[in-house]
């Protein structure tokens, strides 16, 4: 039996073929995998047909959040230690410019507009909002010890930031920049993503061991997810990033030193099944169409490429030392 | 930049300092000028970081007045300024060691609080003497006694204690007859005799025991098959007590005492080391480490590279096992050195992280009733017992920078903590080691456990 990801990619080498005639130049393969090395001070391109680092490039220091433009001609990565965004052109690999971020820039989020940016300013307690035309600071709003985790709504209406030291989730107005509410998680909260609908918003609490499912408009949570795995003690279990999927009743959490992904299903809040990645796995990231499933495993220094549909690693990567942010490129 | 600050965000009253005034002793009256200094960097930091940036310091005060009701007061008492004749300068504590993990703690705290509607003060009470011997317990209970300080300890509901093994039962008692029900968090004595005494008051202890330590050490030891070892004792009360503590470790890993020595500190070892430790650690039968217990930085430093038999010195020289180490940067850690290292100009350290993590288990207890609605109304600070209670009783988790959620044992009052195995350059590991694993938690492989606190060490 032939697997669908096999076919995949062997229909991608073919076409990684022809484009070859076409251009030389590697970039152009698409789809790419683009993960951020917080230790290396780096990013790594990966070629999705091939699933190979194609290219490594030099950016600013301890780079982690990392997020592509809507139209992904270009990225934004978060270059903490350089306190600065960088802006970088997707197309001939090269720094193009900075946003000016505040202090120790962690995370970033786009808002659906597509001109709006949010970072959270770690060492500060601030989430600042830059607009990304002209490079300006539009508001800077004083939330919790650590901020982190960033999601904007779907309809644009709603952003929330998650302070790791505060153990809350601030909800904020994007249209006046208000903190409208402030609800407290589990210990360290780390990601956060809003379900499609924005009726739900899914929070990981990486100490608290758990990922709270919160009504968006009680504010109130309406579940809460535990993990146990076996023979892994509970204190490794540690959610970190959180996906889910569009069009199919499921999420990904990655579960950090317990070095697994949890495959939850959205409809039940059962946990189907616990993937065995590389270590510490971290952030997530899907291809277009969903069909895959990106990890970046910090302390292994690797991604993991998940089939979603049969939940099987099918793929290692190695990467650079403490793979942080990661996104693919398909546009 | 700043016009669109959160208005729903509510002024947040300072960590405030306050010195004791009327006392006769000149240190006070210096150290309140430190601390004053304090107050005025601290009113500037946080006017930048959560007011308006004219905010001033009487606008400062008239808001911790006006929140008062909701305001948990807290002392710090800090009986360990001196460093001991002989300990090299470069090794002297800081002067504002703990303190300055405290402040940083009611920082981190009062954003928190900012939201929920609570705050945290602190008072910064030092009490020092010229003398280090329990002789001079009168002292210590003039110096508590005197208005101020008594009226800042009836007014508290936690008392930070920061203090040497000599003045620690002295000063304890001298706080239980002032206000009995304070919640009273040791954050810099390792003595494991006093996770068995006052257990009737509410004492805790953030600051990891001395068998906690030396258990991390025993697990290194057993990982790395070395089981023959060299103590050295200093004279001072705690070597005594860090000594034991080992010898207990190496009973349970079954670990051979090759042989036992005390340096008897009778001269200054800094140009005769090369001389003078090759004979001082000189045996009969040989050894594949040392352990040196050293509390007050005599002699321990000259080992390295020094002694007869050329083995890993650890202990107070060497690897040492600590509560925090400025090499530790997992699990957001190195946002908290970040910080403290911004604000107060040096790294941090074990007492400071002790201090750190007392103010932050507070923190939590009284978001946790604010959270619950339980506990007190919304208008009241919870009191000493109810912290108590909710840390000790209810077994409620604390997130500090350790990657694990930090509880406190029912019977001796302990923070459960992984311990930092450190050496100058580099964090080897933290314990719990890969392997030593436990019935209940992996972190009671460290400390004594299964006693209440009434049971003899």
């Amino acid at each position: 039996m032939i697997s669908r990801f096999t076919k995949k990619r062997f229909m991608a080498n073919s076409f990684l073929i022809m484009s070859f005639w076409a251009s030389s130049y590697s970039a152009s393969a698409l789809p790419q995998a683009y993960v951020t090395n917080e230790k290396d001070n780096t990013l790594s391109v990966i070629d999705m047909n091939t699933f190979e680092v194609t290219d490594t490039l030099d950016i600013g220091e301890r780079p982690r959040g990392f997020i592509l433009s809507a139209d992904q001609s270009r990225a934004y990565i978060c270059a903490s230690d350089s306190d600065r965004i960088q802006i970088i052109d997707l197309n001939t690999h090269t720094i193009v410019g900075d946003l000016p971020s505040g202090e120790d820039p962690e995370t970033i989020a786009l808002h659906p507009n597509g001109t709006t940016i949010y970072t959270a300013n770690e060492d500060d307690a601030l989430l600042t909002v830059i607009d990304i035309p002209t490079s300006q600071v539009i508001a800077q709003i004083d939330v919790g010890v650590e901020p982190e985790g960033l999601a904007v709504s779907h309809d644009g209406r709603m952003m929330v930031v998650t302070s790791e030291t505060t153990n809350m989730v601030h909800w904020i107005n994007t249209n006046t920049h208000e903190n409208i509410a402030n609800s407290l998680v589990d210990a360290r909260p780390r990601d956060a993503h809003f379900t499609a609908d924005d009726k739900y918003l899914w929070v990981s609490s990486e100490i608290g061991g758990t990922v709270t499912i919160f009504d968006t408009q009680t504010k109130q949570k309406a579940h809460t997810l535990s993990f146990a795995v076996k023979g892994v003690y509970r204190d490794k279990i540690q959610p970190v990033g959180i996906l889910l999927m569009r069009d199919s009743p499921y999420a990904f959490v990655a579960l950090g030193p317990a070095n697994r992904v949890a495959v939850v299903n959205t409809n039940t809040f059962e946990i189907e099944k616990y993937i065995v990645v590389g270590r510490r796995v971290w952030q997530l990231a899907f291809n277009q169409d969903q069909s895959l499933l990106l990890t970046t495993n910090g302390v292994s220094g690797d991604v993991s490429v998940i089939d979603t549909e049969t939940f099987d690693v099918e793929k290692t990567i190695k990467v650079g030392r403490y793979p942080w942010g990661i996104a693919v490129k398909w546009k | 930049m700043r016009s669109e600050i959160n208005g729903s965000a509510k002024a947040l009253p300072k960590a405030s300092v306050k010195c004791s005034t009327g006392s006769k002793r000149q240190t006070w009256a210096g150290l309140c000028a430190l601390t004053l200094s304090f107050v005025i960097y601290f009113s500037s930091l946080n006017a930048h970081a959560f007011t308006q940036p004219d905010a001033t310091t009487e606008k400062t005060n008239a808001n911790a007045k006006s929140m008062q009701d909701n305001e948990t007061q807290i002392v710090y008492i800090d009986a360990q300024r001196s460093t001991p004749a002989g300990t090299p300068l470069y090794l002297a504590r800081p002067e504002d060691e703990g303190i300055s993990g405290a402040n940083l703690g009611i920082e981190d705290a009062n954003i928190t609080g900012r939201f929920l509607g609570y705050s945290l003060s602190l008072t910064y009470l030092p009490v020092f003497s010229t003398s280090s011997s329990t002789a001079s317990a009168t002292i210590f209970n003039n110096a508590l006694f005197n208005a101020p300080s008594t009226d800042a300890i009836t007014r508290s509901d936690v008392v930070l204690l920061d203090s040497t093994d000599a003045k620690y039962q002295v000063l304890i008692n001298a706080i239980l007859s002032i206000n009995p029900n304070a919640l009273i968090i040791n954050v810099a004595s390792g003595n494991d005799a006093f996770r068995h005494q006052q257990c009737d008051a509410h004492v805790l202890h953030t600051f990891p025991s001395h068998q906690m330590k030396t258990d991390a050490l025993g697990q290194w030891l057993r990982t790395k098959r070395v089981n023959a070892v060299l103590t050295l004792q200093g004279t001072h009360d705690s070597d005594q007590a860090y000594l034991a503590a080992f010898l207990r470790t190496a009973k349970k890993f079954k670990i051979d005492i090759v042989e036992s020595k005390t340096w008897q500190a009778s001269f200054d070892l800094r140009r005769s080391a090369f001389s003078e430790i090759p004979l001082f650690t000189r045996t009969t039968k040989p050894y594949k480490a040392i352990f040196a217990a050293d509390t007050q930085s005599q002699f321990a430093y000259s080992l390295p590279f020094n002694t007869h038999h050329i083995v890993p010195i650890m202990g107070s020289a060497g690897l040492k096992p600590l509560g925090w180490h400025f090499t530790h940067e997992q699990w957001g850690a190195r946002q908290l050195q970040n910080r403290f290292k911004a604000q107060y100009s040096r790294t941090m350290n074990e007492v400071d992280y002790a201090a750190y993590a007392a103010i932050i288990a507070v923190s939590t207890a009284i978001q946790q009733s604010k959270q619950n609605g339980t506990g007190s109304s919304a208008n009241d600070s919870l009191t000493g017992t109810q912290l108590f209670n909710a840390l000790v009783q209810e077994q409620l988790s604390i997130a500090a920078y350790k990657g694990r959620q930090l509880t406190f044992r029912k019977g001796t009052r302990q923070l459960r903590q992984p311990i930092a195995l450190a050496h100058e350059e580099a964090l080897v590991i933290h314990a719990p080691l890969p392997g030593f694993l436990h019935q209940s938690d992996e972190l009671d492989t460290l400390g004594e456990t299964n006693k209440t606190c009434k049971d003899p060490l």
